[in-house]
């Protein structure tokens, strides 16, 4: 379940860049949800293991995703409730 | 000012303008490779080259304790900024940065509301192939309105000026950061409102003003010069002052590198052109002189023009028909 707390968070993941990098698994990119949330968001291929081809930077590692779809991904493979991510509203 | 950024893969090349530039725009465009190509080369990371004219940093190169010192230290550096720092939301950094004579690129979605950055410098990353370039996220639109509000910023001079030919249907909204607000009030929210803002400090408003239902149904039409005394200054008032004619007619280079805001420019500007004149201009109460016709005082005045002032700034506010609340 997706919970929204408004304000700072005690233990809250605020780098997602930094976070992402240093806790994803090859293997979650087999995942057909991951493969759509990067399809979806940063209109990237997952071409096969965790090499992808996006259309603006061409072939790219995990690492150069967007922080949008790294934070969507991280909180898909990581659904504890103690995992509390930062994020604003856009506007 | 010219900077290009490039490796073997990728090569961004863009302008900067002014003191502020931010840099929006969706997921996954480059933005975040931009500021990473930054980093890497300000780590001498030999992949990266970089052709800038000033000296550049980022965030990182800043560090994230000690931040406020080393802008303070910076001069002439062009310092980029990601949305991972949080204190480019703060106050404290807001002060710091108005008073530095550097350049700041802002690589963040946040509204920065402490940043007085104009409508026309936020950019979002376009690209073919291996070029990437910013290209400005907000463009006027050509069409026709017929307004039956005015709302203005703020309750000063330009306020003071539409109140003339509009009376009560020129209102304010007592401030920048409400007019989005104001907008959703009865009878705003059901009714034709051009709003008309200083569009060098507006930035900070616009993507939450266009996202209002005024302006999907077509009932909100934005007018944003520069500031109202870029409009006045433009008027017949000053026709025959050289000082004001050479500055209009090359603006970016009238105005000092490391300018806060275009605004404040033109506001001492106008101050200091009308320092020894009848019209002598302050932003909290505007002289008749701007208004009225010119009177045929005892002085020959060398701001005299027999045309109408009022139609000349309503002139400058392109396809809007003002027939319906003109008094």
């Amino acid at each position: 379940m997706l919970k929204i707390h408004f304000g700072e968070y005690e233990g809250q993941i605020d780098y997602i860049n930094t976070y992402f990098d240093h806790t994803f698994r090859r293997e979650g990119f087999d995942d057909p949800m991951v493969r759509a949330m990067i399809k979806d968001v940063d209109k990237s291929e997952v071409i096969c293991g965790s090499a992808i081809d996006s259309p603006v930077l061409g072939p790219i590692s995990p690492r150069e995703l967007s922080g949008g779809v790294k934070m969507l991904i991280s909180m898909l493979k990581n659904p504890d409730e103690t995992n509390v991510y930062w994020g604003y509203v856009l506007r | 000012m010219h900077i290009t950024i490039s490796d073997k893969h990728l090569r961004y090349v863009f302008d900067i303008h002014r003191k502020y530039t931010v840099i929006r725009g969706d997921s996954a465009t480059g933005k975040t490779t931009l500021y990473e190509m930054l980093v890497k080369w300000e780590r001498r990371d030999q992949s990266v080259q970089l052709e800038s004219p000033l000296r550049c940093v980022t965030a990182q190169g800043l560090g994230y304790y000690n931040w406020e010192d080393n802008i303070r230290k910076a001069h002439n550096t062009i310092i980029f900024i990601d949305e991972d720092m949080e204190w480019v939301r703060s106050r404290k950094f807001a002060s710091i940065a108005k008073t530095v004579d550097c350049y700041f690129v802002f690589i963040n979605r946040d509204k920065l509301s402490t940043i007085p950055y104009s409508v026309k410098e936020i950019y979002e990353v376009a690209s073919s192939g291996r070029d990437h370039w910013l290209q400005p996220l907000y463009s006027s639109s050509c069409r026709e309105f017929t307004p039956d509000y005015i709302m203005t910023e703020d309750s000063k001079s330009g306020h003071q000026f539409f109140r003339v030919p509009f009376g009560d249907r020129c209102v304010t909204a007592e401030g920048k950061s409400n007019v989005s607000k104001k907008l959703g009030e009865s009878p705003y929210c059901d009714s034709n409102v051009l709003v008309i803002a200083d569009g060098a400090a507006f930035g900070s408003e616009i993507a939450e003003v266009l996202a209002l239902d005024n302006f999907k149904f077509n009932r909100l039409k934005l007018f944003l010069p520069e500031s109202f005394e870029f409009l006045l200054l433009k008027s017949p008032l000053f026709k025959e002052d050289v000082r004001v004619q050479e500055m209009l007619r090359n603006i970016p280079d009238s105005i000092p590198a490391f300018c806060e805001s275009w605004e404040q420019f033109f506001t001492t500007f106008i101050q200091r052109v009308t320092e020894d004149t009848p019209a002598k201009y302050t932003k909290h109460r505007l002289k008749d002189c701007f208004v009225e016709p010119c009177c045929t005082g005892h002085q020959e005045c060398r701001l005299h023009t027999p045309e109408d002032k009022v139609q000349s700034i309503l002139d400058q506010i392109p396809d809007v028909d003002f027939s319906k609340i003109r008094k």
